[in-house]
């Protein structure tokens, strides 16, 4: 028997396990149509404070044109987050409204209601049974998406996948706290009707109205907290020099607000970290075991406090992979963290403070880690299997490539890959 | 190509499979800024099947090397192990690409699986590459 293996760089290679992977999803034309028109009138209506009769017209329409859609009918993430936020926005304004004694107000808010279960039965990916979460925060008219991206728009668009999941759990506790809030307004609905059919005005119980706004305020803290995630997520990835600028929507010029800190106040839980990556601690055992054909990339050099982007594939399955991350601090001592990669296999993350190494593991079914991709940190010069460029061929100004390749072979251990040494000298 | 892995310095990049074999040349771009370009070779290897050995036996292992020229003194390194070594009884060796060949002698020492290990290096610092 014989057995070849061969490639010009030792990248490692190894299996890792498997999470399902992405639905395809399908949305009708003359839906999207009637229902995006509908919506940006009851958008249009809101914000310039349009009599009730409007908005609730516009409402009704959307609803209406949702009623009729075929069955298989089914709208991307993307394209659902403007709905929803404007629903959200009119059943919060309207909802306050009737809280203040205007139970007239009631009525846009059972047909915001009423829309929303409609959008959220073919719209919101975060719904049990849904596979694949895509938390976007609102956005308002969406671009539809690229036929054909650019490599930087292909980017971008990793990146917004990469923070949507990193901040998924941010997102459902949000929505959990959503949920409960919107729970009790719909306990109130027989208390307000009734009010209104005896002529009177609503006056909410003391105890109640302080469970209610106890859950309001969980609920804006739950938001708070999604909301910081993603623009932390987003001034990441311009650190380290995914996207160029924070995308317009997550950058509303004052910073986004941190949780509440009211001590009445418990901000969600939050998933132990690598540096400022959502990643759980653990020490690698039997039930972390991977499989074998996967494979993982890390850069081989990187500074200290750098942006990471590492990959992992694996030619049997889709991602998102699972990934066991060990670091190497200061006095040698490692640490073991579990965190998640999104549907492409990228994993960004921010080396903590006083690592030395980092390595992408595999795990086999005694719990014995071994690496299969490692990064130096800030201990090495020279990245292996690279030559030096000649020192006239290297800019003094921005960035520059100072170390490469000299070959690269297609198909071989390092899967036809080219890595350089870069660097950019501070011009300022 | 795809960022595969990226640091603050250094990029890991993969080709893409039908990326011609040849010369070719790579930059980066940071905040819409080019870096200087560098050259690389893309190569392809491929193996003439290893024929079946017994104890003591001696065989030829066949590398063709596409895509390197002679200039950049392609050479590959040989690991041998398992059933068979080098038939120098060494267990690795530097063989230089001639005409896109690589060939090293191996020999069956013992029943069971025979693993051959390679990896192409070449230098670009000479004459049709980086230097000036």
């Amino acid at each position: 028997m014989k057995h070849w293996s061969g490639g010009s760089a030792a990248c490692a290679v190894m299996a890792w396990m498997l999470m399902s992977p992405s639905v395809g999803m399908t949305q009708d034309s003359s839906t999207y149509d009637s229902v995006g028109n509908a919506m940006s009138q009851a958008a249009k209506d809101f914000k310039e404070a349009s009599r009730q009769e409007e908005i609730e017209l516009a409402l009704e329409v959307a609803a209406s044109s949702l009623a009729v859609a075929p069955a298989y009918l089914h709208f991307d993430a993307l394209v659902c987050a403007p709905w929803l936020t404007i629903t959200d926005n009119i059943i919060k304004e309207y909802m306050s409204r009737v809280l203040k004694g205007d139970a007239g107000a009631w009525s846009v808010v059972d047909k915001a209601y009423k829309l929303k279960e409609k959008l959220a039965a073919v719209c919101d990916p975060h719904e049990a049974g849904k596979p694949e979460p895509d938390p976007k925060p609102p956005i308002v008219n969406p671009p539809p998406p690229p036929p054909d991206p650019t490599p930087a728009e292909k980017q971008a668009q990793e990146v917004d996948k990469y923070c949507a999941l990193r901040c998924k759990p941010a997102y459902d506790a949000w929505k959990a706290r959503e949920a409960e809030r919107e729970a009790l307004d719909k306990q109130l609905i027989p208390l307000i009707m009734q009010a209104a059919a005896q002529g009177k005005k609503y006056e909410m119980d003391p105890s109640d109205k302080q469970t209610y706004d106890h859950a309001a305020a969980l609920e804006k803290a739950a938001k708070a907290e999604y909301d910081a995630c993603v623009h932390k997520c987003y001034e990441q990835a311009v650190g380290a020099g995914l996207i160029s600028t924070i995308p317009d929507m997550f950058s509303n010029g004052s910073p986004r607000p941190g949780p509440q800190k009211e001590s009445s106040l418990a901000p969600p839980a939050k998933t132990p970290t690598l540096g400022d990556g959502s990643f759980k601690s653990i020490q690698p055992g039997p039930l972390d075991a991977t499989g074998k054909s996967q494979v993982a990339f890390l850069p081989p050099i990187a500074g200290k406090g750098s942006s990471i982007l590492a990959m992992v594939t694996d030619p049997n399955e889709g991602g998102p992979y699972g990934v066991v991350v060990g670091t190497v601090d200061e006095n040698g001592k490692r640490k073991f963290f579990k965190g998640v990669t999104d549907e492409a296999g990228y994993l960004a993350l921010l080396l903590p403070v006083g690592i030395t190494a980092l390595d992408i593991l595999k795990v086999d079914q005694n719990g014995t880690p071994t690496s299969m991709a490692h990064t130096n940190v800030e201990t090495a010069v020279h990245v292996p299997n690279t030559e030096p460029i000649p020192t006239g061929q290297v800019p003094s100004h921005g960035p520059a490539i100072t170390e490469a390749s000299p070959v690269v072979e297609q198909g071989g251990a390092n899967q036809g890959t080219v890595v350089l040494h870069t660097h950019r000298p501070r011009t300022r | 190509m795809q960022i595969r892995a990226a640091s603050d310095s250094s990029v890991v990049a993969q080709l893409p499979s039908n990326t011609l074999a040849g010369r070719h040349q790579f930059t980066v771009v940071s905040d819409g800024v080019k870096s200087n370009a560098v050259p690389s070779d893309v190569a392809t290897v491929t193996a003439e099947p290893i024929p079946v050995m017994h104890s003591g036996s001696t065989a030829n292992v066949v590398l063709y090397v596409e895509g390197v020229p002679q200039q950049d003194s392609p050479t590959v390194h040989f690991t041998v192990s398992g059933a068979a070594k080098l038939a120098s009884g060494a267990s690795a060796a530097d063989v230089p690409v001639m005409h896109g060949t690589a060939t090293v002698r191996i020999r069956g020492v013992h029943p069971g699986q025979v693993v051959v290990s390679y990896q192409l290096h070449a230098s670009l610092l000479g004459p049709s590459g980086l230097s000036q």
